[in-house]
């Protein structure tokens, strides 16, 4: 039953390959753009940072909820999953690199971080953050540093204890490991509770300092739950494309397909809870978010394509049992989906980060820079995920409900 | 006349072997009574998918126009109100209701399907083919009419025991009445 991945050479060229030329496509479109060369790059490093981050605790998170939820059918792809998360380590460098840059100003992505910010006889005092909304407390480089630190550890430790205990299963037998990794889920998500939220608001929201909104760790969530859905099917169907896993059928698609439709619902009923009550609220210190998205031609045409890519389009053509069990389509709607909600982060990050904040003129573009960063974290992404997966086998042939995930099938 | 024959069974594994067995012998089930939901049984009888959740779409896009159209009709030419400082027709303050009445068409049109087409609506007897059908045993269902010959009889019932029937019963509705 055991089954080993090897990691194919030309998988790995195509890996180089993402890297490559993703890496060629940022330093050229860096001289290129000129001026805001530089922010841009750090802009689209913050926003593909945060995005994987988000997709390997997503599917850390899937896994522990089944873990602890008594569910079966995910058992045969579940290595998949345990994969994806090892890439939040690697996030976490990149991280700790935006981290240093916020401390020492080597970038201008947070706006609160200058110098003298909360300062009244400084250039820079901000009445608003310092006075207003008294947020010294919480925003200050020192504070930020270790929860950024303590987030990067609790999250490497928690994913490195979920991945053994699931490794050491296969090796002792489930009666040694199935308590304690029931524990360590339920530990996980306990953890993952807190800081996906004060993690979206540290990392992204804080862009936007002046404007705050208290379901965004949930909306965030969502998004990256559904790209790592995504990502999971594109995994598994390129998995038995080259002859593995040739247990996973239908079945086990119309699940993942199920949990990508009900999370897009999910974000978008997130996205619009934020949205109209901002809309109906109408108050400026609320409006100002969306009204930098209005102002700008490029924001608004991708607040409304995410709207489009990211609710109707999956909505529409998953609604129907069929699509849900055609892989070649799912295999299409998945990408499609990826993209969608990188976009939708590029539409949350992008306006807080390249705004001028004195003449308030947007700095931002959408080119090489973009997709070279996206390539390059795909390339990064590939190869640390299908890496982790040739450490084990691909079954966990010691699962209590490996019987259940194989017979697994939805009814009529 | 309503009357069948009713082989009961005391495990699902022998039931799902049976029906294969039954349909090879030529006899066409009339229907399967299980007390928890067996799964494979649908694709053992042969069931195509349901078309219940057409019923639900429908349900669905009824109540979404019902409500936009309602809202609009409401608040653009009935009777125009400014709330909020926002124009007459705005569509994001119609969502919350137009989500609200699709599910709820949706849902209740899908309910109301199914008990009609289960026999389940308000004035429908339901047919009880074994009362033990609901707590322990399966039951598969034969119909038989007038033209049913006692050759014919015991054919059903040599093939019931052929299967590993645990009791093989008749059962007539028309006593009921």
């Amino acid at each position: 039953m055991t089954e080993t991945y090897n990691f194919s050479s030309g998988l790995k060229k195509a890996a180089a390959i993402f890297l490559g030329a993703g890496l060629l496509a940022v330093i050229l479109g860096a001289f290129l753009a000129g001026g805001h060369g530089i922010d841009r790059v750090w802009s689209n490093l913050l926003i593909c940072t945060y995005y994987f981050t988000g997709i390997g605790l997503a599917s850390i998170f899937l896994i522990a909820a089944h873990q602890i939820g008594y569910g079966g059918w995910h058992v045969l792809i579940k290595r998949i999953p345990e994969a994806m998360g090892s890439i939040v380590p690697v996030m976490g460098v990149f991280l700790l690199i935006i981290l240093a840059g916020t401390l020492f100003h080597g970038h201008h992505l947070y706006f609160w971080a200058q110098e003298g910010i909360y300062d009244p006889s400084s250039a820079n005092y901000d009445a608003i953050i310092a006075n207003t909304q008294g947020k010294s407390v919480y925003l200050n480089s020192v504070f930020y540093a270790i929860r950024i630190i303590a987030y990067i550890a609790l999250w490497s430790a928690a994913i490195y204890a979920m991945r053994n205990i699931s490794k050491k299963e296969d090796v002792l037998g489930v009666s040694a490991t199935y308590q304690k990794s029931k524990y360590i889920a339920a530990i996980f998500i306990l953890i993952f509770a807190v800081t996906s939220s004060t993690g979206s608001w540290d990392i992204v929201m804080s862009v936007d300092p002046h404007w705050y909104s208290t379901l965004f760790g949930w909306y965030n969530f969502a998004s990256y739950m559904v790209g790592a859905l995504a990502v999971m099917i594109l995994i598994v169907a390129y998995l038995q494309s080259q002859g593995h896993l040739k247990q996973v059928n239908d079945e086990h698609y119309h699940n993942l397909a199920m949990f990508m439709f009900g999370f897009s619902v999910f974000y978008t009923y997130l996205w619009f809870s934020q949205f109209m009550l901002i809309w109906y609220g109408n108050m400026p210190e609320e409006t100002t978010y969306f009204a930098m998205r209005f102002d700008n031609g490029l924001y608004k045409f991708l607040f409304y394509a995410s709207l489009i890519i990211n609710f109707f389009f999956p909505f529409l053509v998953l609604m129907k049992r069929k699509a849900k069990r055609n892989t070649e389509l799912l295999v299409f709607v998945a990408i499609v989906l990826f993209f969608g909600h990188w976009l939708d982060f590029y539409n949350m990050i992008t306006p807080g980060t390249m705004t001028d904040h004195t003449t308030h003129e947007s700095n931002a573009g959408f080119g090489l820079i973009e997709f070279g960063m996206l390539s390059t974290f795909i390339g990064i992404f590939i190869f640390v995920v299908f890496n982790t997966l040739t450490k084990q086998s691909l079954i966990p042939v010691n699962n209590p409900y490996l019987k259940e995930s194989i017979t697994h099938h939805t009814l009529k | 006349m309503d009357k069948y024959v009713v082989g009961l069974y005391d495990d699902e594994e022998v039931l799902l072997s049976a029906i294969k067995k039954v349909k090879q012998a030529g006899f066409h089930i009339h229907e399967v009574v299980t007390p928890f939901p067996v799964h494979g049984l649908d694709d053992a009888l042969g069931h195509k998918q349901s078309r219940l959740h057409t019923v639900g779409f429908v349900g669905g896009a009824t109540g979404f126009t019902i409500a936009i159209s309602f809202m609009i009709w409401a608040s653009v030419s009935d009777w125009p109100i400014i709330y909020g400082g926002k124009p007459y027709l705005s569509l994001p303050s119609y969502i919350p209701i137009t989500f609200e009445l699709t599910v709820l068409f949706s849902a209740i049109s899908m309910v109301v399907a199914f008990f009609i087409r289960c026999g389940l609506s308000i004035f429908a007897t339901p047919k009880i083919y074994d009362e033990r059908t609901t707590d322990y045993l399966f039951g598969m269902a034969i119909k038989v009419t007038e033209e049913t010959t006692p050759d014919d009889y015991s054919r059903i019932n040599d093939t019931f025991t052929n299967t590993g029937v645990a009791e093989i019963k008749v059962r007539d509705f028309d006593e009921d009445k």
